[in-house]
Formats: C-alpha cells, structure tokens, sequence
C-alpha cells in the first residue's frame, strides 16, 4: 500500500470526545484511538520508516519505495555514499552474533541488565517547551557521566537518579557545542561504567540495544526503555539539508531503533555484548519532512570529547580572503549556470587531475554541499580554504566516486 | 522543490539505489550457508507462532463502520477482550473481522474504563480460534514482543498487522486521562510498531500467548503515530478484572482512601480520608507501607503499580510499620474510584413540520446507537448491569468448572466414599468417614475429640445427629455448618443446579481466595440469604482452570459462619476430590480444622437407603 492510499484511510477515523490531553506527566504517552486526524494532509507528514531495515535487502527496497517522494533522499545518499568501506569481517563472527540472536540463551537480556547498572536519569532546568531532562552514561570508576549537552544544564542545580534511585547533584565539568555533549561529574566512584573504546564498535547490520529515559517514562531506579535495531551505517555527517538544523555533524553511527525522542539524548546505544557503540545524540531533524535520524554519537569521539581533545572538523567554512580556491577543473557551461555541473575538461596537474577526476563526471557535492547545478558550484567553491582537503563525489557512468581533493590558489 | 533539483535527487535516487543494491548484494556474498539457516529457523518460528495466533485477531468495527480497533479471543466461546476507548468510540455492538475474512457480530459484556479494558462477546461460530492469556509477571525487558491488530484501518481482508519488537520495560505506570480513566498501571512497554487502530490488539510472546493489551502509546508533537514507545495493559491485571467484566459490570477500580509519599526514602502515608475502612482497620498519617498484597513497597510508582490492577473491593493485605518501628498487618477492602464519564451528547433534531425534516434512516440508526451507549454506560458501576447475561456467563463457568473436573455431561449416578483424618493445629484428633452422592445427598460420620456427629442430606432436607438426638436442620443452619458446606462442594459441579438448596444463583465478581485470584458465584434463598462459593478462573501458568477455592456463608470469613477452603485436587477413580480441605475464619483463612484425605473408593449407583433421615 502506498503512502497516498494510507491518507485516503486517515479521516475515516472519528476523533472521540475522550481524547483530552492527560494531565500530569512531563511528556505524557497518549491513549491511541480509533482516532485522529492529526496525521496531516500531506504524505511529507508521514514519517520515514528509521534508516534500514532487519532484513537487509528487501529493507533497502522498501526504504526506497517510501523515500522517492521525499526530499531526504538527498541526505540519504550522501550519507550512504560518504560511509567508509566496512572493514573485512569473518563469517564466523557474525554466525555467532546471528546465533545469539536467536538463540533462547537471550543476549538481550544480559546486555540490557549489564547497560542498566551503567546508566543515570538527568534532571537539569527545563523552560518552556524545552525539556529539563536526559539520559546519561557512566564512563569512568571516579563517577564521570556523558550525557547530551543542551540549555537544561543551564540550572543552578543537575541532578542525576543513579542505577539504584540514589539521587545526587552533579557538577558540570564541560559542555562543548560541537560534540553537543556534556561532562557530568558526580560524588559517587562506582565499579561499573562504560569503557569508551578508540576504534568503531559493532558494524553494519550488528544488533543493538538502546537504552534510555525517552519521555521520562521511568522514575528513580526503574530501569530505562530499552529498544532494539541494527546498525544501518557508519558514516559522518556532512550533508547539509539546511545548515541550522543539525545539532551535530561528524562521525555517526546510524541505527533503526527509534531513539529520536524526548530525553533519549546521552541514552546508551550497545552491542549484544555489552559493548558501547555510542551515545544517543542531539535530536536531528528535517524540517522539510518532519523526520529525524536515529543515531548514535561513536564511542571514539566520546572518548576524545571526555579526554578534552577538539573535535576533528573537516569542514573548512573559512574564506581564505586574499587567495582564491581553484580545482583546476572546467565546467560544461553550454547550459547556462542552471544545468547540471558535468566535468568538462580537467587542467593538467591540477587537484582534479591528482584526484582523478575525469571529463564527463557529474558532480555531486563538494565540502559537504549539495552541488545541484553550475550556479552551486561556483558559489561553494568560493567558501573553499586553500590547502585543506575535501571530499567530492562525482557520478561517473554508473558509478558514484567519493575523492579527496585539495583546492589550490589561482595563480 | 524546485525543476533541477528534482532532477538532481531522482538522478542520486538512482545512484543511491545502485550504491545500496551493490552494497547489499556484497553482503549476502559474505552471508554464510548456516548463517542463512540460522535466520530461516528463527523467522519458521516465529511464522509458526504467528499463523497459530492469528486466527484469534480481531478487526474491531463499529455499527457505523468509523474508525476502528482490535481486539483478541481469549475463549473458543468467543469471549475476546479490547480497549474500554475502543467500545466508548465503537458502540456497544458491532461488526468483528477475523483472518479468515468473515465478519462477526459482538456486543459487549463488561468494561473497565479504568484500566481501558473492555471484554465482548463474538457470535456467529461454534468454537472461535483463540489465545491464551499469559502470565505476565514473567515477561522480561528484552523478551521478543509482537503486536498484531489494525493499525490506521488498514486491512482490506480483515488480516491483521503483525508488528515485531523487543519489552522495553516493565512496571511501567502511566497516568490516566479525565477522572481514573484509562490509567495504564504496570504495564508492559514496547518497541513494537503500535499506531491508531492497534488499540485493542493483543501484543503476544513468542509463545503465541497474549501478555497484553495494546492501547497507548508516547508521541510527540508531530502527529499519533509510533515513536517506538507502545504500553499494553498487562494481561495479569486483566484477569483480575474478568470475573467482574463477566458479571456485566462496569468494574470500577480500587483506592484505599489513603495517598502514599516518599519521606526519606520511605513510603510513608501522606493524607488519608478519616474513618475510612484503612483508617478504621488501623493506618494513621506517617505509617509505613512496608508491604502491599504481600509485595515489598520501596517507591510509590511500586504502590500504584499494584493498586492500579485492582478491582473495587478486593481485600488488599497491607504491613504496616509505626512511627515507633512496631509493625502491624491490615486487611481491607478496596473502595471504588468514581468515574466522571462523558455521556455522549444525544441531540434529535425537532420535528416541527416542514420546517424541519423528519430524521432520515441514517440519523435514526446513529440515534439508537447513542441512546444504546447511554444506556451501558448509566449503569451504576459494581453492579450487574444484565441479569440474563450474568446468567449466561455463570453457567459458562459451571461448564468450565465441570470439564476442569472432567465431569460428563450426563455422569453417571454413583458415591464416592471418604476416609478423612481430622487435624486440629495440626495435631491428629479424629477421623471423617463420608459417602458423597453425584445427585448431591451425602453422609457424614464425623468423629473428633468428644464429638460424635452424623450429618446428611436426603436430598430435600439437612439432618443432623448428636448422641440420640436427630434434628432437622434450617436452610441457615445447613450454610453455617462446615460439614454440609464441605461435602455440597466437593460433588457441586456433578449436579446441573449446583448448591440449588442454597438459592438461585450468579457471578458476583472477582475475589482472592487462598491468597489467588478467583470468581465469587453467589447463592441467595427466598429469605435473601446468601451462600458464596469462590472458584479458580486461571492456574499459576495462567491457563483457565476452574476448580472450587472456598465456599461459605459469609463474605470475609466471619466466625459466625462456615468457611471451608479446598485445595490438592485430584482424581479418585476418575472422581476429583479436593484432597485437603479446611475450616477456616478470617480476611487470611486462619486455618481451624485440616481435614486430610485417608482413602476413597467409588461406588456405582446411590443407595438410597443410606441417606434417609434416621428415624428414632
């Protein structure tokens, strides 16, 4: 069934006299109906299924099928098309994960109870619409907490529900704009916290278990939501659908739980061994089709976060003033600056020519930006900074290539 | 979006296929022989769970066809539960789909818009598919879950949707909307996809067994639809409701007239109503609630939790700690949370002339729908609402309760023959020797201590000899004597009018018995007097099981009357007896006298001889 049959069926449901707001809760869980028309006119309010699917192949169709209309579809491919190759696994590895999987002797359960000791519930200052509350995860025995970093801190006081209800204040240590992450540290050292590993955790199509406090659903020592999906991708972010509108851009590891939610932000994001894939980041949403990414912020850049490094930015927004970028490449322009930014002649020993560009290739984007027309690219190729490299992806026959190249100054 | 742009994303749409399918197809290359078959036998498992559940999913319609909901069978009777908003939306009767795509009718019989639970009828066939109820104190966070129902209306063959997730949590409490209605206490939390429509819908284990209900679930601004928070009405409150929803009532649920705050760490009793029945049985503002219904109280959401799957009048076991440390047990009855429910509004339009129309058919028919809902919903709740249905669903039990015992419809007349020991705190002190008939005359030679008694019944009237004395005994003589209550107990479900001696009777509603949940049946004679016997609806699996728990003449046990439990039962040459049985007295059934079963033998045919009154 189509996205346009199921807004056919929509205003068939009445809306009965029952469905008043719940009084109470901070985020209070609705009663479903037969009901509602709140779904909306349009198929752009019909939200995207979460990236990828459990079964693979048949996922991607179907992820298609529900994308073509949409305007993510951009974002889409430039994510799927920036993901680093995953590296060589043995099949004996992911037969034991499958295994597991579905073996009675559940992994779930075991990895759910051995991220709930690990976890915290974060109470900062909430104003407005703006929820006062999150999820945290332990990383260190002294009683560091990383959770999402956001205007709740704000407070006089943070406090934090540890595993057993025991509540504590907590100081902030640091908040940092560009992680959009936070350091909390509490009285309390504990044996049980979360390693922060240097190198990816889990791949592609790897289980994984969400945890958090989405919705403030649980109190004190209830234990947290915990949701289940895979791994879709491993990627870093640097499409650019409306430049405001990411809380976060670097590496990301994309999954198919929902964790988009209302103080799901610092929940845990784990491996069926236990193992922290990453922390649930900043809500990432797309005004233009109301939908959100449900990812995780990697393991390996909260440990540099926690360790007190920069985060590597590879996006150079920088004008260089005095020195205009080149890629030593020429443009078809017979179609004026609207058409398309096909390739049409490379100079010799220039940065497309040592990135290996040919004629004919389209390109795609450059620096993170969408590049749709002549116009586009010329325009971004201006906010280039001579010197540093950049990624470009050109369409070359059926192919898509994902090059670095370093722009250079026109002589 | 703009022409180009269009041209650009359809232009990447295509890459991005072609990029994804490669990717795809290299990953199946690296898929292993075993790892596919490893995949295969878990999705033949879980296909086989489904098609053995799925018959029992219902595509829940109103008479006007608006909307709808889901529903699941739990009976091959067709008893089927939904959510109480589904009904208050769809009308008290309707159209119900199921996977062989065949409407069928239902109608409602009982609702609890507290716990947003309502149990119908399904009409139409002789043994429905069904599913059964789970024990939903052992569902795990991380336990597979799967949602069926009709999300969004969307089945076409009246299939349903099947949806798979993980438990997100458990002990979830969720506060409820307008006066303590819809509150979903303990419930089971999912990932699974619930959307408008599922609600109603079964959300079953991997076992094919329904663990709950789902009916809500959290969203956000952008519109009803699945954030990956679902809750389901956990299927161990909804039991403890289906005695009363089979009795026709509007349940209401239980308070103890006392609000409950953390102090300290500590449950401690904030504000309590005075004089209220907790209040008179001895709680007092700053009391700690150390236990409620036998579990430890550490936090107030643990409190509501268990309070929330409560009917009105169910006797709440509490442990009590004073200021000064001294600990104290309380036995007390639940009172009823009011509803405030919003009638829908009935407007006829004025037929005055030409001026304005008479109603058309169409109006008429949604007119009568309204009045039909009025009407369910004026019923006083706690009340049977239909005495016919009551009925009904008493002699369904009567059923449920013969084939629990393997009774056949027509037994054959015989007596069972009883050697007792009696224990007095737990000290042998006598010996019971009884001949119990199937036609319902017994006799008992009862020999304890100093006591020396022959009771029995011819089948008209109660005797009883002590010594050389006979007396014929009065109706409320009979029901206070825990001899004549043991024995009418033991062969009651061999007669097609059970306790008929004791008056007409009727599902009262749910109860505790033996400290587990149970389904009172109440007897009242021509003098308004009144005879209870509790029976079992589900075993510890969870699985319907009907066997007799206690029967007395008194609601709480009272001393004045006798009040006999029943437990160990067990076949005797294809009769089943309750191998231990006790009088007992007491909200706790503080056990007086064991009786322990010796030895049995059955004898075919009734000697009628044997039981008629000794005459002098």
């Amino acid at each position: 069934m189509t996205p346009t049959n199921l807004i056919d069926i929509l205003p068939l449901f009445s809306r009965p006299a029952w469905a008043t707001e719940p009084r109470g809760r901070v985020v209070p869980s609705r009663i479903l109906g037969p009901s509602s028309a709140s779904l909306g006119p349009s198929s752009e309010q019909f939200p995207l299924p979460a990236f990828g699917e459990r079964v693979r192949v048949r996922g991607f169709r179907v992820f298609f099928d529900r994308l073509y209309s949409s305007f993510f579809a951009f974002a889409f491919l430039i994510v799927t098309v920036l993901a680093q190759p995953t590296s060589a696994h043995t099949s004996i590895a992911r037969q034991d994960k499958l295994q597991s999987a579905i073996s009675v002797d559940n992994w779930l359960e075991k990895s759910i109870e051995f991220s709930q000791k690990r976890m915290v519930k974060v109470f900062g200052a909430g104003a407005g619409r703006v929820n006062s509350y999150a999820t945290g995860i332990i990383v260190s025995a002294e009683g560091h907490i990383v959770t999402m970093q956001g205007v709740f801190l704000d407070g006089d006081q943070v406090r934090v529900a540890l595993p057993d209800g025991e509540l504590v204040t907590a100081s902030v240590l640091r908040r940092d704009r560009q992680y959009q992450l936070a350091l909390l540290k509490i009285p309390n050292s504990t044996p049980n916290f979360f390693e922060l590993s240097n190198e990816p955790v889990g791949e592609k199509g790897d289980w994984v278990v969400a945890l958090s406090n989405a919705f403030m659903v649980a109190e004190r020592e209830e234990p947290m939501s915990a949701t289940l999906g895979i791994i879709s991708l491993s990627t870093s972010i640097e499409a650019r659908l409306n430049k405001d509108s990411l809380a976060y851009r670097g590496e990301l590891v994309l999954i198919d739980a929902i964790t988009s939610n209302p103080g799901a932000g610092g929940g845990a994001v784990v491996t069926s061994d236990g193992k922290l894939v990453g922390t649930i980041g900043k809500v990432i949403n797309s005004s233009e089709t109301n939908t959100r990414l449900n990812y995780a912020v990697p393991s390996k850049i909260i440990r540099r976060f926690v360790a007190g490094e920069p985060l590597d930015d590879t996006q150079k927004t920088v004008i260089a003033n005095d020195q205009k970028p080149s890629l030593g490449l020429e443009l078809f322009k017979l179609g004026g600056k609207t058409g398309p930014a096909y390739v049409d002649r490379i100079l010799a020993n220039g940065p497309a020519a040592a990135a290996g560009l040919k004629p004919d290739d389209l390109i795609v984007t450059f620096g993170g930006e969408k590049i749709g027309s002549i116009r586009d690219y010329e325009r971004v190729l201006l906010t280039l900074a001579v010197g540093s490299e950049i990624i470009v992806i050109v369409k070359r026959g059926e192919e898509l290539l994902r090059l670095p190249i370093t722009p250079v100054a026109i002589k | 979006m703009s022409r180009i742009e269009w041209r650009l994303s359809s232009l990447a749409l295509c890459a991005a296929i072609f990029v994804g399918a490669s990717q795809c197809l290299g990953q199946d290359e690296k898929t292993s022989v075993d790892d596919l078959q490893a995949v295969r036998k878990f999705e033949q498992a879980r296909a086989a769970v489904i098609q053995k559940v799925i018959g029992s999913v219902i595509a829940i319609y109103g008479d006007d066809r608006e909307g709808g909901g889901s529903g699941v069978i739990i009976d091959p009777s067709g008893l089927a539960l939904t959510n109480h908003h589904v009904i208050q939306a769809a009308g008290v009767e309707g159209w119900g789909g199921l996977a062989d795509g065949k409407m069928y009718r239902w109608s409602v019989i009982g609702t609890d818009p507290g716990g947003d639970i309502a149990l119908i009828q399904m009409q139409g066939r002789d043994a429905f598919p069904f599913a059964p109820l789970a024990d939903s104190d052992q569902v795990r966070v991380g336990d597979w879950a799967m949602a069926m129902g009709n999300p969004f209306v969307l089945t076409e063959d009246e299939t349903p949707t099947v949806t798979l997730g993980i438990v997100s949590g458990v002990n979830r409490f969720q506060e409820g909307a307008g006066s303590n209605q819809l509150v979903y206490g303990n419930c089971i939390q999912v990932d699974s996809s619930i959307n408008p429509g599922n609600s109603g819908g079964p959300l079953f284990s991997m076992r094919g067994e329904v663990i709950g209900i789902n009916g809500r679930g959290s969203f956000e601004e952008r519109g009803r639809v699945n954030v990956g928070l679902g809750y389901a009405i956990s299927s161990n409150q909804i039991k403890n409701f289906i005695p009363d929803l089979l009795a026709t009532k509007i349940v209401e649920h239980g308070t103890l007239d006392a609000v409950f705050e953390l102090r300290d760490n500590k449950v401690v009793c904030g504000s309590l109503v005075e004089q209220s029945a907790v209040n008179l049985a001895g709680l007092e503002l700053g009391d700690r609630l150390v236990s409620f219904e036998r579990q430890p109280i550490r936090t107030i959401n643990q409190y509501l939790n268990l309070i929330c799957t409560l009917p009105e009048g169910w006797m709440a076991e509490l442990l009590i700690e004073k200021p000064d440390g001294a600990q104290k047990k309380i036995h007390v009855g639940l009172y009823g949370l009011p509803y405030n429910i919003e009638m829908p509004k009935v407007e006829l339009p004025p037929e005055d002339g030409d001026k304005n129309p008479p109603p058309s058919p169409e109006q008429k028919r949604a007119l009568e729908r309204q009045k039909k809902m009025i009407a369910f919903m004026s019923t006083d709740p706690g009340t049977i609402r239909d005495a016919v249905l009551n009925a009904k669903y008493t002699n369904w039990l009567l059923q449920q309760w013969r084939a629990s015992l393997e009774i056949d419809e027509v037994p054959a007349p015989r007596t069972i023959h009883l050697t007792d020991s009696i224990l007095v705190a737990d000290q042998p002190s006598g010996k019971q020797e009884s001949w119990l008939a199937t036609d319902g005359r017994f006799l008992i030679d009862w020999s304890a201590g100093d006591e020396q008694l022959r009771i029995g019944f011819d089948g008209a009237s109660f005797w009883r000899q002590s010594g050389a004395t006979t007396k014929q005994l009065t109706s409320v003589e009979a029901k206070t004597c825990p001899q004549i209550v043991q024995a009418m107990t033991m062969i009651a479900a061999h007669q097609s009018e059970p306790f008929a001696p004791f008056g007409a009777r009727s599902l009262d509603g749910a109860d505790k018995a033996q400290n587990q949940l149970a389904c009172r049946l109440k007897f009242v004679d021509a003098k308004q007097d009144w005879f209870y016997c509790w029976i079992s609806l589900f075993d510890q699996q969870g699985r319907p099981h009907v066997r007799p728990l206690k029967a007395s003449s008194e609601l709480h046990g009272e001393p004045r009357g006798a009040t006999v439990t029943f437990s160990d039962w067990a076949s005797c040459d294809g009769v089943f007896i309750a191998k231990t049985r006790a009088f007992v007295s007491g909200y706790d059934e503080q056990i007086k006298t064991q009786i322990r079963f010796e030895s049995c033998d059955m004898q075919p045919g009734i000697d009628e001889a044997l039981f008629k009154i000794p005459t002098d």
